[in-house]
């Protein structure tokens, strides 16, 4: 089989510097073939604006459908972006109470290092995290909200 | 229903065209389009995705004058599948994704299930259902567990999230997953529609599921995809062996043209988003184009009347609606059913029926069942588990 050339390097290998050879013919290669079309990246924002243009918004809250946004007053406009937050919120406690579980497997299982959190402080924290989600399920429900809605900010909050 | 397949011709083949801009639309909206607009919308693409599966299979395996109408037809349903898939939105995560798949594997399932006018085929479906039905439960466990999210967000209260025959048994040897093929000179039309959709639904359910299994951090969930993904695999494998090997491959073809232009009627029939039902109305115009093409394919290389094997005019549609008494009462009549061969026998038969499964199930489980361990008490609860303080961090918890 054919070498590749490469050095014989252990751990990282994503850098220029893996195999200096091979980079600088990929670096030639590269600088001898003009582009197939003109402009830059100016190009792409010009092909999203029509997509933007539409305007398909990514969500609404059940109280609210986006096709009567505008003719909302404005006490319910404000109930449903507050609801919005808060459902925003609720999703983030919710997950971190998930994340911070996974995190106390790990350190229960390797053992507290330095720097890191220790076993008490991820506990404390964790439980500080399932607090503010039952406190928050609690306020949603007492606004008249449900918290079972996966809201427009918590699903983008999810997914950023 | 009434659309006479011979006399409606659809859009003719060198009038079905695209571009890369009506490829790709807005997609649907996770939030506020129907759960079933979304079940529609993955069938769709696991039924194209079939047809570009079974159209190569074809052009390796036979006569080479196959080989360019093969062509022509696939560069359609590659982009059909294309128009159709990327409906799906980016804030769609793979395991919600997966979450919607198995909806579709219930609903659909149950509701072919309930019209097959085959009793053995029927019951294949029932038993295929239960299947899925457990791994709705076993994905939503991971989703809540791992994630903190409410698989309900996707279901959209349409389907139970409860335990259904345990994924942890599903497991058989191969000689227990295969069944009794139809015979396509007496089955009925709708027998082979419904063969022809469940397999290219599940095969494209198995696809995913190996495609994104990797894609997660957490080890059991990595595993869940492993257990389950194999269970898609044997459901592959039975759900194909129901269709008649007697059938050429010119005549499959037929019949899967034909179950398109069935299940794009079906999707446009029941579809609440005007954006989605015209693309449904235009591919049933495009099927049709191409069942045309096929039709005179049969006639010229097979000297055959493709009035043999298709009806003049399609059954009745798939019912895109919650199915959750059928599926609850299929739950406790059958989930203690097993596989024996072709035959289905009750669970306290296997052992002396199905030994050879009871043995295969016992090495895969033998560290451990990841459907078990991801769903360990688990019991689906509005806004999560944690809403009733299931948690190491709760009070009391021992930690």
């Amino acid at each position: 089989m054919k070498s590749t050339g490469a050095k014989q390097v252990m751990g990282n290998r994503t850098g220029m510097q893996t195999s200096p050879e091979l980079a600088e013919e990929l670096v030639e290669g590269a600088a001898s073939a003009p582009p197939s079309s003109e402009g830059g990246v100016e190009v792409i924002a010009e092909s999203r604006v029509d997509y933007i243009s539409e305007g398909f918004p990514l969500g609404s809250m059940p109280t609210m459908p986006v096709s009567e946004e505008a003719d909302a007053d404005e006490d319910e406009a404000t109930m449903a972006v507050l609801l919005d937050k808060l459902s925003e919120r609720l999703a983030f406690e919710r997950m971190g109470v998930r994340l911070y579980e996974a995190l106390l497997n790990k350190v229960e299982t390797l053992g507290e290092t330095s720097p890191g959190p220790t076993l008490e402080e991820i506990r404390h924290i964790g439980t500080e995290e399932l607090d503010h989600f039952l406190m928050l399920n609690e306020t949603i429900t007492e606004l008249g909200g449900d918290p079972t809605v996966e809201s427009p900010s918590a699903d983008i909050a999810a997914v950023a | 229903m009434s659309l006479d397949i011979f006399k409606e011709k659809g859009t003719p083949l060198d009038k079905q065209l695209f571009t890369w801009r009506d490829l790709v639309r807005t997609p649907t909206s996770k939030l506020d389009d129907d759960a079933f607009t979304r079940v529609r919308i993955i069938l769709m693409n696991g039924l194209e995705s079939d047809r570009i599966r079974t159209s190569h299979a074809m052009a390796r395996m036979m006569n080479g004058d196959y080989r360019l109408p093969l062509a022509k037809i696939r560069r359609v349903e590659q982009h059909q599948q294309t128009m159709v898939n990327w409906l799906l939105p980016p804030d769609l995560s793979p395991l919600e994704t997966t979450i919607a798949f198995e909806q579709v594997a219930i609903e659909v399932t149950a509701s072919v299930a309930q019209h097959e006018p085959d009793d053995y085929l029927a019951q294949v479906y029932r038993f295929g259902l239960l299947e899925d039905f457990d791994h709705l439960y076993r994905f939503s466990a991971l989703m809540d567990r791992v994630m903190g999210a409410d698989a309900n967000t996707i279901v959209q209260n349409y389907s139970d999230i409860m335990p259904g025959r345990p994924t942890q048994v599903e497991h058989r040897a191969p000689e227990d997953d295969l069944r009794e093929n139809y015979d396509c000179t007496t089955a009925d039309p709708l027998t082979k529609i419904h063969a022809a959709t469940i397999t290219a639904a599940e095969n494209q359910t198995h696809d995913y599921y190996m495609t994104i299994g990797p894609m997660f951090a957490d080890p059991i969930a990595r595993q869940l995809y492993a257990e389950i993904a194999s269970i898609e695999e044997q459901h592959v494998t039975q759900y194909e062996s129901l269709m008649d090997p007697k059938e050429t491959p010119l005549e499959k073809w037929l019949l899967h043209e034909t179950m398109e232009v069935y299940n794009y009627l079906g999707c446009a029939e029941y579809e609440t988003n005007p954006r989605v039902k015209q693309i449904w109305e235009r591919f049933v115009d495009y099927e049709l184009g191409h069942l045309h093409f096929v039709m005179d394919l049969f006639q010229q290389f097979e000297r055959r009347d493709p009035a043999e094997v298709l009806p003049q005019t399609l059954p009745e549609l798939i019912d895109y609606q919650s199915h959750r008494q059928f599926v609850r009462e299929t739950l406790n009549k059958e989930v203690d059913l097993r596989a024996a061969g072709t035959r289905f026998i009750n669970v306290a038969d296997e052992a002396d029926q199905a030994p050879q499964s009871i043995a295969y199930r016992e090495q895969m489980n033998s560290e451990g069942s990841p459907t078990e361990i991801v769903a360990a008490g688990y019991v689906w609860t509005p806004g999560t588990e944690l809403v009733e303080r299931k948690s190491v961090f709760a009070k009391g918890a021992g930690a």
